[in-house]
């Protein structure tokens, strides 16, 4: 305690005052003196055990945070009783569980890395394989022509789909690396739509499913046009792939006080149960899943729109699958 | 890697009256909650999930078993204490809100702080009441709010002490669809960006599949436990 400058120089005023004091008083009355000098030199020993008491608590509290930095995180130093020194030790303990909270996540991340790196060797694999197969029978040279255009544009096919998976990935990558910037400026959300199905109206069509977009033409959020279309387009695109011939597909839309909402509403083969909690991670390919579904559309569209603070959820029956997305106004 | 246990309960029982006529509203529930979850405990009325809030919530002991909130058997604390640890570690959600009816908006939400000693901080304020879109109604006293408006206020009341669990017993019972949709999605909007742990109690379908995970109880057991959500 005494190597506190300010204990010392506490100690060394208090000592001063009783001093001066005693001896202005002494050339007085002696016997005042002598209780002054009493009464002063006890005030003196008790401030003294106090700052002694409470440096003793703090000291305890620095053995704790070094107990906590070897990692014991989950010690606990809350004793319940009124006071700051109690609210100190809650609001320490707080940031113990945050730094703990923190630690998993590291883990946790770790974890999933090697899990993306092992799903994408996986997804890379498979076209690879078959394209080799398909060059060695290219290579024979008494291979007919129908069947060279064929595999060459089979390889062809493969290729494309490599490359929708590595710039989707890169996409992705660069989303959850929070290196990209998203805009942030007023959207108005019938323009969001619009754009969104701009490129899937031609396979709806196709399907004869009907689409319908209701909502209120005024309903705004804060984010950005481009990258939210994508997201929104990614929805419709799956929703439209699990809805069979002459369904319908709806889109809704509209503004609170809290947030702006939009719905992607089919009436589709809907999405099981066991596979609701899952279908936005990462290569996650459902019961219902085409054959060739790679299981990231809907992973980008939730990155996108967790990234701009919003929030993606899906609920499905029997009778179709909703998909709804929330903008906040405020986010804490 | 497994997430932090906030909530521990072990063998709870709570038996209400004695011999011929006692009631066994809680028979030996165990079941834990990991930090950030959202959990909704259904059942019909009777099913003891009031008295399960109510032991959790630390404002009624149980007949047997433990409740751990982070570790610390809440229990075993002697009332002082066990207020104290409420005040910073629990936030409380009734139906009909328990504001109090003198205290204005700011002065409500603070409560809890001011109940410590504390002085809260200006901008853990400021985001909590923008998000609740409470910031111009600071100066009102809770009978000249709507009971929406009052639900929110007793939302920024149990969130300012951040504390480790939150609790609402039937938060929406008495709000119409739209300010019930409305007060969920703001609880949900603090589970998911503060990561706030959260245990609502309804017999509303609907507000259940919000959440991460439901929780069915009859005649005082957990009878389903299922996760909707990762």
């Amino acid at each position: 305690m005494l190597r506190n400058r300010e204990i010392r120089i506490y100690i060394l005023l208090l000592g001063l005052v009783m001093l001066i004091s005693t001896s202005v008083i002494f050339s007085m009355d002696k016997t005042a003196a002598a209780a002054n000098f009493a009464a002063l030199a006890s005030v003196i020993v008790i401030s003294v055990l106090f700052t002694k008491w409470r440096y003793g608590k703090i000291a305890e509290l620095s053995r704790y945070l070094r107990r906590i930095s070897s990692g014991e995180y989950l010690l606990d130093i809350r004793d319940n009783k009124e006071g700051e020194l109690s609210i100190l030790k809650n609001e320490i303990y707080k940031v113990t569980i945050m730094l703990a909270e923190q630690a998993n996540m590291l883990k946790n991340d770790k974890r999933f890395l090697a899990d993306s790196i092992s799903d994408i060797s996986h997804q890379l694999k498979t076209p690879i394989t078959s394209m080799f197969v398909m060059t060695d029978l290219i290579q024979d040279e008494n291979l007919p022509v129908d069947k060279r255009v064929e595999f060459t544009q089979n390889i062809k096919s493969q290729l494309e789909r490599l490359q929708w998976l590595v710039t989707s990935l890169l996409k992705l990558s660069k989303i959850d690396a929070g290196t990209i910037t998203f805009k942030k400026e007023k959207v108005n959300v019938k323009d969001l739509v619009n754009k969104s199905v701009e490129h899937l109206l031609i396979p709806i069509e196709l399907k004869n499913q009907a689409l319908e977009i209701i909502g209120d033409e005024n309903a705004v959020f804060t984010g950005d046009f481009n990258w939210t279309s994508e997201a929104v387009a990614n929805i419709v695109k799956n929703s439209m792939e699990h809805t069979p011939e002459g369904g319908k597909i709806t889109i809704s839309f509209n503004e609170t006080s809290i947030y702006t909402m939009i719905t992607i509403s089919d009436n589709g083969e809907g999405i099981h149960k066991e596979d609701l909690p899952y279908i936005f991670n990462r290569f996650y390919k459902g019961k219902n899943a085409h054959d060739n579904s790679i299981g990231i559309g809907l992973a980008m569209s939730k990155s996108i729109i967790e990234s701009q603070g919003g929030s993606i959820d899906a609920s499905s029956s029997a009778e179709g699958t909703q998909f709804t997305i929330k903008f906040y106004k405020s986010v804490v | 890697m497994r997430k932090i246990e906030i909530l521990r309960v072990e063998n709870l029982s709570k038996v209400y009256g004695k011999g011929e006529t006692a009631v066994k509203a809680l028979d030996c529930v165990s079941f834990s909650v990991k930090k950030g979850e959202f959990v909704a405990v259904v059942g019909p009325s009777g099913s003891g999930k009031s008295t399960l809030l109510h032991i959790l919530g630390g404002v009624d002991r149980p007949t047997d078993g433990k409740v751990f909130i982070e570790n610390t058997d809440i229990y075993a604390l002697d009332e002082t204490k066990l207020a104290i640890f409420r005040r910073r570690q629990i936030g409380l959600i009734y139906q009909f809100y328990n504001l109090i009816p003198v205290l204005n908006v700011r002065e409500n939400i603070t409560l809890p702080l001011l109940l410590d000693g504390r002085k809260p901080d200006k901008e853990q304020f400021k985001r909590i009441i923008n998000t609740l879109g409470l910031a111009d109604r600071l100066d009102y006293l809770p009978n000249q709010l709507s009971g929406g408006q009052q639900q929110r206020v007793s939302i920024g009341r149990a969130l300012i002490s951040s504390p480790a669990l939150m609790l609402a017993d039937e938060p929406t019972g008495n709000l119409d669809s739209k300010n019930s949709r409305e007060i969920i999605e703001l609880m949900k909007v603090f589970n998911k960006k503060l990561k706030q742990t959260l245990i609502i109690i309804t017999h509303d379908e609907r507000i259940a599949l919000q959440a991460d995970r439901v929780m069915t109880m009859e005649d005082g057991k957990i009878i389903k436990d299922e996760v909707i959500r990762s």
